[in-house]
């Protein structure tokens, strides 16, 4: 049975009526708050035992935290950095303070925040967002969590959602414990060994059996300290037939030295349970955003992945899934745009090993004003995946030839009894469909735009509306060259 | 009555494709050497229920049951229908590059009657058929469907139909696409099948031309997955005038 | 000797062992296969057992570096070390040198259109070390064909061989490639290919793989020429307990360049193959146009089949596109087949068999295209 496919032009123009688009304000997310040195508490620079230890402590670890960050940190010293990928000269560990925080505690209650975070946090909507869509929030603020809270209905339904912290030190350690980078081992690569020395802050998500979280839970970043990184660990259970959607923001205000995010997401997604795991990054073009998301789904289990990369200086950005139970299932949509500056480096990974699982990708990258964006992936069929099918497609846009756009995508498989295929195009936005717009009255910046929103539409609307509108935002402000 | 008389009897079937119900209960009789017609609109379920009896994975058979001379059916893999003497002709052939036709036509009537073909005799009647079929005999060394125009895909899926011989055979919108000329070269290949064996056939169209030429015993239209009518061939001249309003569209 | 080859032009995890291939060859009492005395056809001429300090020379004459043309904006890219870049890398030349082989140069005249292809039919008898290497120049405006056959018993006899092979193709040359390998189990076969294309060129280069137990296949073509055409069509059989390692790089620098690579092939039981296939636009190259196809058909409990097909891109006005099916035939094709009364099986090894055929009818010669398609038939059979 075909499907209508529509005249992409025309769906676009549909789309667009649905999503209105605010005047784009650069400022709303290069905004600096200046950090009274007496409000804030900073690390020194630089990478030492000493300073790992002082995290430790400072955070008030259980005593095997304090020994996994040190053995990680011997990983990381161990560790080479990638010899493929973007290069990461610009990046000196020296000169990153590895831990900022507010001298003020983390609150419940959003009255409670310190004036200058909560002007910031306000500037991004954040509050507000919560009031009309969300079922829970948490914020962070550089290293900590400032404000976290969760809908009573959906606490009273037995889903905890939590910082980090808190969990560790309370009543779910052991929760913790059993599941703290074990799917994102140190070893892993050489930034997940430096998450596991100095990692801080993050949310904890446990949803119980069989809950279903109707409205979705949302943790915001924000890195607003020069010369700092961030490093926040995820980690969400979904017990088995439960259901969550996880929303996760990150922006920071642009300096001109280099700010790091390393940070580290680990999704458990039990027996026929579901998540979904929405990504709209907007860190500041300084930023080196070396991060590591991973999923791994028992039998029946859903995974979805929804990304929108549009921030970064450099990205290392690759969220994998690791379909173990039989007849699990994962999905990537992701899009991302690389403007001035930019040398992003996203994908997927999809991983089959239970019998009968299913996999697909659909990414579109999009390059500009010399952006680099590449494309990479890998899919493997491990041999006990029999009755597997994976799907890759990946579609590249260059918006002008000073740019580059590479796709790397492969494909290893090791059974007879399943089934992969990967198309993968690039090209440019062909002037047939500008001058079907502008013949329809649009000026060619504005059908243009329109055009890249379109491309950029398998991700949009898999977006809430309010998400949706941002991520346009975003394309239409790249758009305009700033 | 006897079933061992009806060749293919489809009770209650119900189908689905991507978990959307296409066909919603059919029951139908055919008898061997009969000719039915099955009429339309669009996306009634008419391509469903030929390729649901052929046993196509893209479609799925909810419920009900297909006998074929009596047994069950419903289940059985696509080359094991076609073995029992059952063929659908596509309405878009698929292409081989490196396979000629004549070899594929070889091979199929190798594995259905599980014999060696006598190359001769092969080539006669292929040569035979093709002529009647309008057909260029270079044709049979060509790649199958490579690069075939619409009507010589047509007239490659009569072909094998002919040199098959099935004991029924479905003919997907086996006009569809056809200038005047070929859809009479192509009406002619199907009398010659009427003429020469005794299979029956089950003629998915919703053009009347292409039935001018041919007896028809039985038609039914389909509208919304289900049988909505059933008559003679008078039902087609009908349908003709009125289209399928009548019929609940 | 131990040689990196096939190296992916830019790299990835290295965990998924795609970025080189490093393969042992026993360059021990190694010959050069000298090509003397061959009859060649007129309109070609040739020089036999040129030096490397010669070859060298002419390449400079071609001017055919490709080396700094990239920009690659701050990644780690394999710069290819060669003057004339081949698929495999300068490690195969480095194998040629060892061994001593020195390289025939064939010239095909300007505006000479040599119908009659130039056969080289090697015949590969027992624990054989063969090493060639030709560079051949096409004239403007020239035609012409080269057939390559390697054959063997189908078991093998511990040969290697290795076939290194550049062409050169000035304005509006025509050239087409055929190269057969009907080897052994036993057997190794390196077949190294580089290409430049000036303006209007046509290169066609039609490639089979029938049986050698490993096989290392690379070739590079730099279209550097307007509106220069390149296709090529290789099929592969992997043979239980064989591996295959395949590197091709089309790379488009001319503006309204046009390639096509199909790549068809099937693997047993626990045959191993690594595919790497890049289409890279180098910018300035408006209106190029590459595509790039692999269908692989899986039979077998232990096959390992590794693809990555790579798009680079630093001209905006191109159109690329990259497709793979990688294990069972497609459902509506095997339906069609099965409402034929064929079973999956059978259907399976008839489209294997198929695309194959399809393949084999670019030999331009009857007797080596019969020993081919017969190859496949009992190669098929075995399977």
């Amino acid at each position: 049975m075909s499907e209508m496919r529509k005249d992409p032009a025309i769906d676009i123009a549909e789309r667009e009526d649905k999503i209105i688009l605010n005047d784009v304000n650069r400022e709303l997310y290069d905004f600096i708050d200046e950090e009274r040195e007496e409000d804030f508490y900073r690390m020194e620079e630089g990478l030492t035992e000493e300073i790992v230890r002082q995290i430790s402590e400072e955070k008030h670890d259980p005593e095997w935290m304090l020994d996994f960050r040190l053995k990680s940190l011997e990983i990381y010293n161990q560790t080479p950095v990638p010899d493929w990928g973007p290069p990461i000269d610009g990046l000196d560990m020296d000169r990153i303070s590895t831990y900022v925080r507010s001298k003020s505690d983390m609150v419940g209650s959003w009255d409670e925040v310190p004036e200058d975070i909560k002007n910031a946090f306000d500037k991004l909507g954040i509050p507000e967002a919560e009031r009309e869509s969300l079922a829970g929030v948490g914020a962070q603020y550089d290293s900590e969590l400032v404000y976290h809270n969760v809908r009573e209905d959906v606490a009273a339904s037995g889903v905890i959602y939590t910082d980090m912290e808190s969990a560790l030190t309370g009543e779910y350690e052991e929760m913790v414990k059993e599941h703290f980078m074990k799917l994102v081992p140190p070893t892993d690569h050489k930034f997940a060994a430096l998450h596991g020395a100095v990692w801080s802050g993050g949310s904890f998500v446990y949803v119980p059996k069989g809950v279903k979280v109707e409205i979705p839970l949302q943790s915001y970043f924000r890195l607003n300290a020069k010369g700092a990184g961030q490093f926040e660990h995820t980690l969400i259970i979904v017990d088995e037939g439960a259901d969550l959607h996880f929303i996760e923001g990150c922006s920071a205000p642009k300096y001109n030295i280099a700010n790091l995010h390393a940070g580290c997401v680990e999704l458990y997604v039990r027996k026929n349970a579901k998540l979904r795991y929405s990504t709209i990054e907007n860190w500041s073009k300084n930023m080196y955003n070396l991060n590591t998301k991973r999923a791994i789904c028992e039998e029946g289990g859903i995974i979805e992945w929804v990304s929108g990369s549009f921030g970064s200086h450099e990205s290392y950005l690759y969220p994998s899934s690791v379909l173990k139970g039989d007849g699990s299932h994962a999905e990537f949509t992701g899009v991302t745009f690389a403007g001035r500056g930019q040398n992003l480096d996203t994908g997927a990974k999809m991983i089959h090993i239970g019998k009968n699982t299913t996999s697909f990708i659909d990414t579109k990258s999009i390059c500009k004003d010399g952006g680099i964006s590449t494309y990479r992936s890998s899919v493997v069929v491990a041999k006990s995946a029999e009755g597997a099918k994976a799907s890759v497609n990946c579609g590249s846009l260059m918006l002008d030839s000073i740019s580059r756009s590479d796709t790397v995508p492969a494909i290893e498989m090791r059974t007879d009894k399943a089934d992969v295929g990967h198309e993968a195009k690039i090209g440019r936005i062909s002037d047939e469909a500008v001058f079907y717009l502008m013949s329809r009255g649009l000026p060619e910046a504005e059908a243009r735009a329109m055009i890249v929103s379109g491309f950029a539409n398998p991700v949009s609307k898999e977006l809430p509306l309010e998400y949706a509108a941002e991520m346009n935002n975003l394309i239409k402000l790249e758009m305009e060259g700033g | 009555m006897d079933t061992k008389e009806i060749l293919l009897s489809i009770r209650d079937l119900t189908a689905s494709v991507e978990e959307e119900e296409i066909l919603h209960g059919i029951n139908l009789d055919i008898r061997p050497g009969e000719t039915h017609v099955l009429m339309g609109p669009n996306g009634a379920g008419k391509s469903t229920l030929g390729n649901v009896l052929m046993g196509n994975p893209v479609y799925k058979q909810t419920g009900g049951s297909i006998l074929f001379e009596g047994e069950e059916i419903s289940g059985e893999s696509t080359d094991k229908r076609a073995k029992r003497g059952m063929f659908l002709s596509f309405q878009n052939p698929l292409e081989v590059p490196g396979l000629s036709l004549d070899a594929f036509i070889r091979s199929a009537l190798r594995e259905r009657t599980g014999k060696p073909v006598k190359f001769m005799q092969f080539n006669r009647e292929l040569m035979d058929k093709m002529k009647l079929l309008s057909m260029d005999p270079s044709y049979a060394e060509r790649d199958l469907n490579v690069g075939f125009s619409g009507g010589e895909k047509k007239k490659s899926e009569i072909l094998q139909l002919l040199m098959m011989k099935p004991k029924f055979a479905i003919l997907d919108e086996t006009d569809s696409g056809l200038d005047v000329d070929a859809v009479k070269t192509v009406s002619e290949g199907i009398r010659a099948f009427q003429q020469e064996s005794d299979g029956a056939l089950l003629i998915i169209t919703h053009n009347a031309n292409i039935l001018k030429s041919l007896s028809v015993d039985k038609t039914h239209v389909i509208v919304k997955g289900k049988l909505v009518a059933s008559g003679d061939a008078t039902l087609i001249d009908e349908i003709g005038k009125n289209g399928f309003e009548a019929f609940g569209e | 000797m131990e040689l990196t080859l096939n190296h992916l032009p830019v790299l990835t995890w290295n965990h998924l062992k795609l970025n080189d291939v490093k393969a042992q060859v026993d360059t021990e009492g190694m010959t050069s296969s000298l090509r003397d005395g061959a009859v060649l056809p007129e309109g070609i001429s040739a020089r036999y057992g040129a030096g490397a300090e010669e070859v060298s020379n002419i390449y400079d004459k071609l001017d055919t570096k490709t080396a700094q043309e990239a920009f690659v904006a701050g990644k780690f890219p394999m710069y290819n070390e060669q003057k004339f870049a081949t698929g495999m890398g300068a490690d195969m030349d480095l194998l040629l040198s060892k061994v001593g082989a020195a390289t025939d140069i064939f010239e095909v005249a300007a505006g000479s259109r040599v119908a009659e292809p130039i056969i080289f039919d090697t015949e590969i008898t027992a624990e054989e070390k063969l090493a060639e290497a030709q560079l051949i120049c096409a004239g403007e405006g020239s035609e012409s064909t080269w057939v390559y056959a390697y054959t063997g018993s189908t078991e093998g006899s511990g040969a290697t061989v290795g076939s290194s092979l550049r062409f050169f193709l000035e304005k509006n040359a025509k050239v087409r490639v055929v190269i057969v390998q009907m080897l052994g189990g036993s057997d190794t076969f390196l077949t190294d290919f580089g290409a430049v294309g000036e303006a209007d060129s046509e290169l066609k280069v039609t490639k089979l793989s029938l049986g050698a137990g490993r096989v290392y296949d690379g070739l590079s073509h730099l279209q550097r020429g307007f509106r220069s055409e390149f296709l090529v069509r290789n099929g592969y059989l992997g043979l239980p307990g064989s591996y295959t390692d395949i590197n091709y790089n089309d790379i488009f620098v001319g503006k309204k360049t046009k390639g096509v690579m199909r790549f068809t092939g099937a693997l047993f039981d626990d045959a191993e193959k690594v595919f790497r296939g890049t289409v890279d636009f180098r910018k300035d190259a408006t209106g190029a146009n590459g595509d790039e196809q692999e269908d692989v058909l899986l039979f077998g409990d232990n096959v390992v089949n590794k693809t990555i097909p790579l798009i680079l891109g630093e001209e905006e006005d191109v159109e690329g596109r990259h497709a793979a099916t990688i294990g069972k035939l497609s459902d509506e094709m095997l339906f069609y087949i099965r409402t034929r009364g064929i079973d999956e099986k059978t259907a399976e090894a008839m489209m294997v068999r198929a695309a194959l055929y399809d393949i084999s009818r670019d030999i331009p010669v009857e007797e080596i295209k019969k020993r081919a398609d017969e190859r496949i038939d009992t190669l098929l059979e075995r399977a």
